[in-house]
Formats: structure tokens, sequence, C-alpha cells
């Protein structure tokens, strides 16, 4: 596996190895030691053997959060990937192992989240996007039946007024509504409109209108 | 497979997009970048069938990279996106080279596949790179 990773970075022209590790605690060492600009892992390594490599990606937001990870696995897991983008998707990549020998897609990955991209195997985007984990964890889940109907008149383009009227509500408890639903949906207080942009982006992807 | 790299600086419209992308028929979220130097930087390595650019992009713009995506051999059909309706910009987004431009609001799969197929065709007819 090493080798065929070394084989792909060797190809890449603009990328070198720094260090290999056997396991999360070396491997945090040497990013310590290293400071390197990406870290490719397997999700499985000791010492629990089961997701280290995702613990590692995770504990490296938050204390190296410029450095990308790209995660290799045999098979697209959805709790892998519900666990490896619970903190945002932003400088990490899922690729499956049988896709590394493809020189141009680990290429592409390491150069993607080295500069803060994503890139996620489709088939994993897509078991996101329809398991049942994802159903439990909907971001429309905690949603009320009343400010769904207000999330499906942002969705139609209706500005709050519009809202207010079509509902029959103030626009005071609109806002209200649209608040909560920002809220529900995680989404940062950056500027209102790209909030109500991607709040309504989200309920289009989930409800695939 | 239509691939499809989102270029925007703006992580929770890019993880909107990936799953719009996600539910269209025939295509595939490729990779999410943050800039417009990034999207031309990784062209020849993701190699991408369809671009949807951010028009405000910090650094180059959306119309400056357009312009450089649309100029590379193979080039994407680039679809330019804004949070805000720009009138003017769907009439003239063909002469910056992009094959639409189409407001956030509005960016569903169903609008995908049209915008395709009007230019490239049926999406099923690509076939993966390599």
């Amino acid at each position: 596996m090493r080798e065929a990773v070394h084989h792909v970075v060797e190809l890449q022209g603009d990328a070198e190895i720094v260090a290999d590790c056997a396991d999360g605690a070396s491997l945090l060492e040497e990013v310590a030691r290293t400071k390197p600009d990406v870290v490719i892992t397997d999700v499985r390594m000791p010492p629990s053997g089961d997701d280290e490599g995702i613990r590692v990606a995770r504990r490296l937001r938050e204390t190296d959060p410029g450095i990308g990870v790209v995660v290799l696995s045999h098979y697209a897991e959805p709790r892998y990937g519900i666990a490896l983008f619970a903190d945002g998707a932003e400088g990490r990549a899922y690729l499956l192992k049988e896709r590394i020998h493809d020189a141009r897609e680990l290429g592409a990955a390491i150069a993607v989240v080295a500069r803060g991209g994503s890139m996620i195997d489709p088939e994993m985007v897509r078991l996101l996007l329809d398991s049942e984990q994802r159903r439990q964890d909907s971001p429309l889940a905690g949603v009320t039946p009343r400010e769904r109907d207000v999330l499906a008149a942002m969705a139609a383009g209706k500005s709050n007024a519009a809202i207010a009227a079509e509902l029959v509500l103030t626009k005071r408890a609109v806002e209200k509504h649209v608040g909560a639903i920002f809220l529900k949906l995680g989404l940062p207080s950056e500027d209102m409109v790209s909030r109500r942009v991607a709040a309504v982006l989200l309920y289009l992807s989930v409800e695939h209108v | 497979m239509v691939r499809v790299l989102t270029v925007d600086d703006h992580p929770p419209f890019r993880d909107a997009a990936r799953a719009v992308v996600a539910a269209t028929p025939g295509f595939e979220a490729l990779a999410e970048v943050g800039s417009g130097e990034d999207a031309v930087e990784l062209l020849d390595r993701l190699r991408p069938d369809l671009v949807l650019l951010d028009v405000n992009l910090p650094g180059i713009d959306g119309l400056e990279t357009c312009r450089r995506l649309a100029a590379a051999v193979p080039a994407p059909l680039v679809v330019l996106i804004s949070t805000d309706d720009d009138p003017g910009l769907r009439e003239s987004a063909h002469e910056h080279g992009a094959a639409a431009f189409v407001a956030k609001q509005e960016l569903r799969p169903g609008l995908l596949l049209t915008l395709w197929e009007r230019h490239r065709g049926p999406a099923a007819a690509i076939t993966p790179p390599g």
C-alpha cells in the first residue's frame, strides 16, 4: 500500500514524501516534526485498528487546520464519512483504495486538499445522502412542519413578506421561523442572503425537488 | 458520468452544491475548491466536464476564472452562479465563455440536466476519462 502511494506521489512532480508512519501516535508525532502540507492515511490503523485515520483527521482539524488529509479506505462506509465530514469537508478527501492505482486520481486528491478543497468518492457521497444514518441525522429532521412550510416557500424564491401573506403569519413570525431554520440547519451567521441560499439548497437537495 | 467541479469560497454552499450534483442522474461531484486560482491550477489534474463557478470570488474573480477555464483544451462547460440574480450576466454569460448564468437559488438537478443537454447532449453519453 505504502509503495503504491510512494509511486503515485513520485509521479506528481510537485510533491514529496517527508515521512512514513505505521500508527496514529507516530503519525501525529511526524506531523508535529515535519509540518507537512498533506497527510495520506488509511482509515484503519493501530492502535484502535478501527477508524484511527478518521480520528487523526479530526484531531488535525483542531491542531493544524491548514493540513489537508486524504483518507483511503477499502470501501465506502457511511459512518466513516459522517465522522470525517462532521466538522466540514474543507481540506479533506475520501478515496477508495481501488482508485489509488490511478495516479491521476490520488494526485488530484493531494493537490485539492493541499488547497483546502474537498474530494469525496461518489459512492460515499451517495451513501451519505441516502443512508439510514443520513435520514436519522437529516439536517431537516429537527425542523417543525411549520418551519418546513416556510423553507418550502423560501425555496420557491419568496420574500419574508410574501411568505407571511401566503402562510397567514406576521412578518415577525416568519423572521422567527427563518432564524430557527438557520439555527437547526447549522448555518453559520454570515450575511443573511447566503444563509438563505444555503438553507434553500440544503432543502432542495434533501427533498429532491 | 458528468464530473462536476464546484468553485465557491463558502463551504456551506460547496456542501449544498455537492448534494445537488449527486442528486442529478448521470452526474457526480468530482471536487470542490474555494478560489479561481485553485480551479485553474487543478483543471488539468481534475479534468471536470462541468464547472459550477461562483461569480464573486476572492483573488481572480469568477469572470476572469471563466475565461481561463474556457480557453483550456479540453474546456469544461462552465455555469456561472451567484447569490444575487444578475439579468445582465444572464444575457452576456457566453461572452465570458460560460454556458449560462444561474442564481444559486435556482440550482437543482433538473436545471443542471437541461443545461448540460442543451450544450453537450444526453448526460449518459459521457464516458469516464482514462
